[in-house]
């Protein structure tokens, strides 16, 4: 396994977080990030859903036709969007009643897709599902520390920030400082970078 | 000449056997995305076999909540529940006979039958049966009180796929079924229709109460379990 190629696939979920920096799946993000629970439930559900996809969709690569890509992948995505609703039914059949329509919309939720496009139809298997599990965690951070900073700010007695437009306000604050702080990183980075090859020279 | 025209035919029919590579293509994405929906369908086939929830009726806050509305017990839900104020008037295995033996099909059912076990009301005769119904929309659940004298108290909802949709039409209900003896289907269909997509479900939640009313009727009359 190429070492930069390995790095890169293992940091993706932190250096293209999918809920801020690719600004996906902002809809389940804001819905159901009122409590810590609700958050982790959902974004854990959406994970494994990710994982899963990005392995089935990478081993069938050459198999399915490109005309009849995207009908494929959704059917594979919603059929394990809903043997993941049967699982929570089965046995944490609150956290289901709590979510509700969420699950089923996770089929639609379009990191998924996204990144079944976009890198699992292209890449191994075993990059593949690296990738669904860096990007599945980096989604389950973001919606948890959402979810955790609400209801911080509610029990504070912010209630506003429980609601669907305080939640809204708060993920754009969110997102402006993690990418202010990744523009700083990046040029660290460049730095670093410059003066190497300048010591080279 | 016949040679260079059989020749011709030969090649023709030769050309017409081969497939053109769109017709080829076509038929390949159509046999690979049957391929993936069956597997995916048998799949999920199989996972419904292990992950299937079955309801247990069980005495918990919200049917005491529901038991104690219907026929108040004087005493609050938590007490109710902590005391013992509920319990089943008939067994399981009794109800599941009773089943058998009076329901053809399997969109309706009853599911369980509780009685007052303590408190003012024990031993008065009331019957609660838990009845359900499969619609359009899904399952509908009731519990449909009725007196030992046959008189129906109301109805509860235990559960419901449209809440919104029929939450008004429960107050409706009970203030028309509420100390009367006897209700038919005919009475019933308007309190509960409000719209032509609702017609299917209108029959489901029908059907619950006329099966309660059913089997509440022989549980009185046979004075506990003994006719059941």
């Amino acid at each position: 396994m190429d070492k930069k190629a390995f790095k890169d696939t293992a940091l993706g979920g932190l250096l293209n977080n999918p809920v801020f920096v690719l600004v996906l799946g902002i809809c389940p993000t804001i819905a159901k990030s009122t409590n810590i629970v609700d958050a982790f439930g959902l974004g854990a559900a959406t994970a494994v859903v990710l994982i899963c996809s990005n392995v089935l969709i990478s081993s069938l690569r050459k198999v399915i036709p490109d005309q009849v890509r995207l009908p494929a992948y959704i059917i594979i995505i919603a059929a394990l969007t809903t043997l993941i609703r049967l699982f929570l039914r089965r046995f944490v059949p609150v956290l289901d009643e709590s979510l509700g329509a969420f699950i089923p919309l996770i089929a639609v939720n379009c990191i998924i897709l996204g990144r079944a496009e976009a890198f699992a139809s292209k890449n191994k298997v075993g990059y593949a599902a690296l990738d669904g599990l860096s990007m599945g965690l980096g989604f389950l951070a973001a919606i948890c520390l959402l979810g955790g900073l609400r209801q911080l700010l509610g029990l504070a007695g912010l209630s506003v920030f429980v609601t669907p437009a305080g939640g809204f306000i708060l993920l754009g604050l969110l997102l402006g400082l993690f990418n202010f702080l990744l523009r700083l990183y990046r040029n660290a980075q460049k730095k670093r970078a410059q003066s190497h090859s300048k010591e080279v020279r | 000449m016949s040679r260079k025209r059989n020749t011709a035919i030969k090649k023709d029919l030769k050309n017409a056997a081969v497939m053109s590579p769109t017709l080829k293509n076509a038929l390949k994405n159509a046999a690979v995305l049957t391929i993936v929906a069956v597997s995916a369908a048998l799949l999920l086939a199989l996972a419904n076999v292990f992950l299937k929830v079955e309801y247990v009726p069980t005495i918990d806050k919200k049917t005491v909540a529901i038991l104690n509305a219907l026929e108040p017990t004087g005493a609050d839900d938590e007490t109710a529940l902590a005391e013992g104020y509920f319990d089943f008037a008939l067994s399981p295995d009794a109800v599941a006979a009773w089943n058998k033996k009076n329901i053809v099909g399997s969109r309706q059912k009853v599911i369980a039958v509780f009685k007052a076990a303590a408190g003012e009301n024990k031993d008065g005769g009331t019957v609660f049966v838990e009845a359900e119904a499969t619609g359009y929309n899904g399952k509908i659940a009731l519990i449909t009180a009725v007196n030992a004298d046959g008189t129906l108290l109301g109805i509860g909802v235990r559960s419901i796929p449209s809440a919104e949709f029929y939450s008004k039409n429960i107050e409706a209900i009970n203030g028309h079924i509420r100390s009367k003896k006897a209700v038919t289907t005919a009475e019933l269909k308007p309190l509960v229709y409000t719209g032509a997509s609702a017609r299917v479900t209108t029959t489901a939640f029908v059907d619950a109460i006329m099966l309660s009313v059913k089997i509440s009727g022989e549980v009185s009359a046979s004075d506990g379990q003994k006719g059941i």
